[in-house]
């Protein structure tokens, strides 16, 4: 196995809420290699999505650290962490994320662009062909099914070459059929592009894509499997 | 650079989606409201000040008591101004074995500079108008002399030491005195004669006038030249010091065309608020997702505040564009009514404009794009992170102090500014409390029956802080314009009032007592109704409660020209004036004496108040009353008025003489000359044509107001539209999501009516109260007006609110009605 990609150490999130202090993940610790395909499954409230915000470096932790390729990101501020984020990050939302305002092929080139890539339209073209969407590249999202509009998120989420792809529950908006083929999209591509995936979901379907599973529940890993 | 790139991109599928376009036309109308109002009235007042000048017969004049220096005439060559010269002095005039007293007047070859003379053959024939005096060796004569001197064209008199040929009645002078203290009939010659008479000699009473016309640059150098040159006897004096009537006219119509443009200004900045916060709410889930992807803060500001500037900037240019068109129109419309050709508009009302609407977004869509950077990156997980904060005014504090520091430079006034800056953060303070009380008591009314009724309502309550904000709003707009029209009617309402069709165009003075039934006799004679006559008292003002008052400046800016500062017109009277009304203390009883009422801005002047002891002195005795009461005066009305009227005892035994004005018509000039023949003592003034001046002035502004009126109109309209857009995705969104759940459309209609009614309905209650008690501050702070608020005034807000709002409200929700709820829904995701 490579260096960890992804590394964190005790990592804990403590918020103040209305019945008092809260703490919605426990001591976290784990790394995550390089090509490496990672499933983070729980129930509803397990701490997945928080955990995920903070491995990106959405959010703050209140102790711990996350390292992204060697870089501690919570030693860095927001613009560099957003920068960061820009050259080794990319993500598959549930509800899609699509700039409602850009066609397809603007929004897949967005990423690009941002980082002043002269070639993103070339390139934001050959994704969305790449998932199957070539004829519908001047789509406004509106004007798209769930799936396209996943197709064109994934199109989106490869088209920096990421070191590392998060995607928070990416079936979670479809139905089983489309969930499946976005899924099996999902890992090809990943396949392909030798990036590394972490997919937090509650399927237990997507999670047997990945070959390792962290188990959560009520803001501590309980397990973690290959 | 990306994020413009980006910025531009995002624009275009921005514009199309309408996110956009209430800011783009509510910028654009202010920007054009504001140019066309700038330009065009910069056309208007220079073509209005023309024609005001022509009371002048210059734009500018000097006067002296001796003659003038030449280095005033060198400044006044030197600057190319057009110049020229009068001389008035009293003095003798001989025909035959006839003596008369007469007011002569010398005028050089280019008198008058502005307006123009009338003149006729005979006393009998019409008179035409000329642009020239008398030429060498002639004299025209007023009619009065003419008629005294029994002349006839071509006959000689003599002033002086020399002969004049009489060659024209003079019946209008464009700087007639409206003066009638010791005004003799009028005798004009001309200057180059004025040597030959050998009637002005070193220490000769006499007044020397230079004339002065051009543009207002050359006439404002030739102020800062010539002020420091001036001597204590002379003066400079325009339109504007010269004749306080029209003062008051130009003044009022500056402000209310300033103040209408000003509301459009303010009224755009209600709406970028609302616009701008509805799109960045729209954009919260961009900028985090952008935010995902790496973008700095710089970059997504770039790209979400960039769609709002461009937008912005293109439509302050084509709200310049099209201001100058608008202009360009209204001065077409008014174009038969304006003296001459109108002069074309400078590019400062443009540039200022501009300016303007650029400081005007971004000062108020600033504080609502700052929250970009409260928008965190985790809202992409989690969707209830980053909310747009409700802001307070105070928010907006400095961009409304940029913005008022732009008017103040725009329409010059910085009082008028401070005003409409602090009313309308007043207003939409107590709009904003009466909006959350009347939420709070609707929350308490209970809901039983009618499914889209409950909806309705507990749509508005439950958004408890979106609809105050938004009722907020739209009682700006409503008020705004409610505002408007209560000082606009009442504007011109009162400006009609004071110059009637039968305004009083005839001044006569030294009536004895015993001549008021020959004088009623002639006004039979020629059915013309009798005049109300006024007893009149010469006399100085000594002391006031012992202390002496002789230094006081009594004239202030409402005496006239040339009035002795001390010598004063005293009245008596046992009623009360019927143009003239008591504002303080009471009027006497017949039983009480020893009072004296005073004019309440003269009271003001020598400092003097109810309960004072006034004294005065009437050809050597001295007289004391008691201050009992303040009246106000309508100076521009044309009507007799006096300082001090005298309860009758303290006037017992004064000498008297009668003073009246009255209207006659055009058919009765005859009784002029009756008047002039039977009563040789009387002095008549002709004051028609300076009444005819100032009613086709007012006519004139009138119509501008009306027109610039339409601007603030639309600017009203967009912030309503504004108001209602601001909420209307959680509307669309609310609505969908209902249908969803299986109400019918009629339901949701029944629903959306009840909010849009209910808005339009306490919107519309609270601008009327807000508008009715900032309408009567304004009205006498600003425009010298005491309001009468139409109880009306409740009904047209109310109506025009429910109205407006409900139009606007429907017209954007229908569609979204016909959509199938899963589209709505999924185009809002």
């Amino acid at each position: 196995m490579s260096a960890p990609v992804l590394l964190v150490s005790s990592l804990s999130k403590t918020v103040n809420g209305p019945g008092g202090r809260l703490q919605l993940l426990h001591d976290i610790n784990f790394s995550v290699n390089a090509g490496e395909r990672v499933a983070i499954v729980g129930a509803s409230g397990a701490g997945k999505s928080t955990l995920l915000g903070l491995l990106a470096g959405l959010d703050t932790p209140s102790t711990g650290s996350v390292h992204l390729d060697g870089v501690s990101m919570f030693d860095l501020d927001e613009d560099q962490r957003a920068r960061l984020r820009g050259d080794n990050i990319s993500f598959v939302f549930q509800s899609f994320q699509l700039l409602v305002n850009l066609t397809a092929l603007e929004n897949v080139a967005l990423p690009l662009e941002i980082k002043g890539d002269a070639g993103a339209l070339a390139k934001a073209r050959k994704r969305l062909h790449e998932v199957g969407l070539a004829e519908r590249i001047h789509h406004y999202p509106s004007q798209l099914s769930g799936g396209e509009q996943q197709r064109v998120a994934l199109a989106r989420a490869f088209v920096t070459e990421p070191k590392l792809l998060f995607a928070d529950e990416p079936t979670g908006s479809l139905d089983s059929n489309t969930g499946e083929a976005v899924i099996e999209l999902l890992t090809r591509l990943n396949q392909e592009h030798g990036s590394t995936l972490l997919i937090v979901t509650h399927d237990d379907k997507v999670a047997r894509y990945c070959q390792r599973t962290i188990t959560m529940e009520a803001g501590r890993i309980m397990e973690s499997q290959a | 650079m990306n994020g413009l790139r980006l910025s531009l991109r995002m624009l275009r599928r921005s514009w199309r989606s309408g996110e956009i376009q209430i800011l783009f036309w509510a910028l654009l109308i202010a920007v054009a409201g504001m140019t066309a109002v700038e330009a065009f009235t910069d056309r208007v007042q220079q073509a209005l000040e023309n024609q005001a000048s022509d009371l002048l017969a210059a734009d500018l004049v000097l006067q002296s008591d001796h003659p003038i220096e030449n280095a005033f005439v060198e400044r006044a060559q030197e600057l190319g101004l057009q110049f020229d010269f009068k001389t008035e002095f009293p003095s003798i005039v001989t025909a035959g074995d006839t003596l008369q007293l007469g007011a002569i007047k010398a005028v050089g070859g280019a008198y008058p500079l502005r307006g123009h003379l009338r003149i006729s053959d005979d006393i009998g024939a019409a008179a035409v108008a000329t642009t020239q005096g008398p030429s060498p060796g002639q004299a025209w004569l007023g009619a009065r002399i003419w008629s005294q001197l029994a002349l006839d064209a071509g006959d000689k008199i003599k002033l002086g030491a020399k002969t004049f040929t009489v060659t024209a009645v003079l019946w209008q002078e464009p700087d007639q005195s409206s003066n009638f203290s010791a005004l003799a009939p009028r005798v004009m010659i001309h200057l180059d004669d004025l040597a030959a008479t050998a009637l002005l000699q070193r220490g000769s009473r006499a007044r020397y006038t230079l004339l002065l016309a051009g543009s207002p640059s050359q006439l404002s150098g030739f102020r800062q030249k010539a002020e420091p040159l001036l001597n204590p006897d002379q003066r400079l004096q325009d339109i504007r010091q010269a004749r306080p009537q029209m003062d008051i006219a130009l003044e009022r119509a500056d402000r209310f065309l300033a103040l209408a443009a000003m509301v459009s200004v303010v009224l755009a900045g209600v709406a970028i608020v609302s616009a701008s916060r509805r799109y960045l709410s729209r954009h919260l889930d961009a900028c985090a997702v952008l935010r995902c992807m790496g973008a700095s803060y710089q970059t997504i500001f770039t790209i979400i505040a960039g769609q709002l500037v461009v937008a912005g900037m293109a439509a302050a240019a084509l709200g310049v564009a099209l201001g100058y068109g608008a202009q360009f129109l209204l001065g077409q419309a008014l174009a038969p009514l304006l003296p001459g050709q109108l002069p074309l508009p400078g590019w400062l009302p443009g540039l200022g404009a501009f300016l303007l609407g650029t400081v005007l977004l971004l000062s108020f869509a600033l504080p609502t794009l700052l929250q970009l950077r409260k928008v965190p990156a985790l809202r992409v997980l989690r969707h209830d992170l980053g909310n747009l904060e409700a802001q307070g005014i105070t928010v907006y504090a400095l961009g409304m102090a940029v913005v008022a520091v732009l008017m103040v430079w725009q329409v010059r006034d910085i009082l008028l500014v401070a005003y409409v800056v602090l009313g309308v953060v007043m207003a939409a303070a107590l709009l904003y409390a009466a909006a959350w009380i009347m939420i709070r008591l609707l929350r308490a009314v209970p809901l039983k029956n009618g499914y889209g009724w409950r909806l309705g309502l507990r749509a508005m309550t439950q958004r408890g802080s979106d609809t105050a904000r938004q009722l907020t709003a739209c009682g700006i707009g409503l008020m705004v314009l409610l505002l408007l029209a209560l000082i606009r009617n009442d504007l011109l309402g009162q400006w009609q009032a004071s110059l009637p069709d039968k305004a009083p165009n005839q001044f006569l003075i030294n009536l004895l007592p015993d001549q008021q039934q020959q004088l009623y006799g002639l006004f039979d004679q020629h059915e013309v109704e009798r005049p109300l006559l006024h007893p009149t008292v010469r006399g100085r003002l000594v002391a006031i409660n012992g202390e002496d008052v002789s230094k006081v400046d009594v004239d202030g800016d409402h005496a006239g020209q040339g009035r002795s500062t001390r010598s004063l017109n005293f009245s008596f009277s046992s009623s009360e004036p019927e143009y003239s009304p008591v504002v303080a203390g009471r009027w006497w009883s017949e039983s009480e004496s020893g009072l004296v009422s005073l004019e309440q801005e003269f009271a003001q002047r020598i400092d003097a108040r109810i309960g004072d002891l006034i004294r005065i002195n009437v050809a050597g005795v001295e007289l004391e009353a008691e201050v009992a009461n303040l009246r106000k005066v309508e100076w521009e009305s044309f009507r007799v008025n006096f300082y001090m009227i005298f309860s009758p005892d303290v006037m017992a035994n004064q000498p008297v003489t009668y003073i009246s004005s009255y209207y006659q018509p055009e058919t009765a000039r005859r009784l002029l000359r009756d008047i002039v023949a039977q009563l040789p003592n009387v002095t008549l003034i002709d004051v028609g044509s300076m009444v005819t001046q100032i009613k086709q002035i007012i006519d004139r502004v009138t119509r501008t107001v009306e027109l610039v009126f339409i601007f603030t109109l639309g600017a009203g309209g967009v912030v309503l539209f504004a108001a209602i857009h601001a909420t209307l995705d959680q509307r669309i969104r609310h609505s969908a999501l209902m249908r969803a759940l299986g109400a019918s459309r009629r339901q949701l209609n029944q629903a959306n009516l009840v909010e849009f009614i209910g808005l339009g309905l306490m919107a519309g209650f609270i601008a009327s109260a807000v508008a009715t008690v900032v309408a009567s501050v304004i009205a006498s702070l600003l425009f010298d007006l005491v309001i009468i608020i139409n109880p009306l005034v409740w009904l047209w807000g109310i109506i025009l609110g429910v109205l407006l709002v409900s139009m606007v409200g429907f017209s954007a929700t229908r569609h979204v009605l016909r959509q199938p709820p899963w589209q709505v829904l999924r185009t809002l995701d």
